[in-house]
């Protein structure tokens, strides 16, 4: 056997020993860095989802008890008001989240949160005959109400990543 | 004492199994939730068309936001998964580096 080829040998079947060592500098390798993918709970952002909640809720609550021919009037004075503030805070929201490492889900629920309160806004002020009947109140609010939701979800959700979520 | 390495795999794997477990459980309720919300939504939305009550144009407009909130849930969703698998893949190294280690010690 030529030297060329002995070392060929050599290399194929490494001692016990060094293929050992070199599974436990993977292992240690791998344990030092861990493994990260989804940003860590975060409790303020929940309180901001909360805020978000009853600012909403509470939007859709007095606009549905303002009788049907005065809604127009409603949404372009005092509650109109209260729908660009509520705008502000998920835009606030969403600086926040975007802030934060790893979050690229609560970044798109944030905002779709905001895309939806934009187009419902709008429609308020500028839609059709149907824009403010409870009928659509009450979709536009089940719809937000689900946005919120997820949001509330993604959050928890990283509990799990740490074993805090049974 | 020898290194019994399938063992300590098999241990591995069901440690990764079990922290694992409560997303697989979170993941599966929230698409069900997700699920029924979507029914009701349309249900509301198809309800107020067939009464007058939502015009065609605003109704296209609710049908589109609803596409919004599905793409929301499916984001919490996609962090379910990932968190379960890091916590999975987590438990699963700490047992394999535990086990590792306690063999080092021995040997060393």
């Amino acid at each position: 056997m030529d030297r060329s080829r002995s070392m060929f040998v050599m290399s194929k079947r490494a001692p016990y020993s060094s293929t050992w060592a070199a599974r436990l500098c993977l292992a240690v390798a791998l344990l030092g860095a861990g493994c990260v993918s989804v940003s860590s709970y975060d409790k303020d952002s929940v309180d901001r989802t909360t805020e978000i909640s009853k600012s909403v809720l509470s939007f859709y609550q007095d606009v549905l008890a303002t009788p049907p021919d005065e809604r127009k009037a409603a949404v372009n004075g005092s509650l109109g008001k209260r729908q660009g503030d509520i705008e502000s805070e998920i835009r606030l929201h969403l600086l926040r989240e975007q802030a934060r490492p790893m979050n690229d889900e609560s970044v798109q629920i944030a905002t779709n949160l905001l895309a939806s309160w934009q187009t419902f806004s709008k429609i308020h002020g500028e839609g059709d005959a149907t824009a403010l009947t409870d009928a659509t109140l009450t979709s536009e609010r089940g719809l937000m109400e689900r946005q919120l939701g997820s949001a509330f979800k993604a959050e928890e959700a990283k509990k799990i990543a740490t074993g805090a979520a049974k | 004492m020898a290194f019994d390495f399938d063992q300590v795999l098999k241990d591995a794997l069901s440690a990764g199994v079990a922290a694992a477990k409560p997303g697989g459980k979170q993941a599966t309720d929230w698409i069900r939730q997700s699920g029924k919300a979507n029914a009701d939504s349309l249900r509301a939305i198809a309800e107020g068309i067939a009464t007058g009550q939502i015009s065609k144009d605003t109704g296209a407009m609710l049908l589109h936001e609803n596409e919004r909130a599905l793409q929301s849930e499916a984001a919490a969703l996609s962090v379910i998964v990932k968190a379960s698998a890091q916590a999975g893949l987590n438990a699963f190294l700490a047992s394999l580096f535990g086990a590792l280690k306690s063999a080092l010690k021995i040997a060393v």
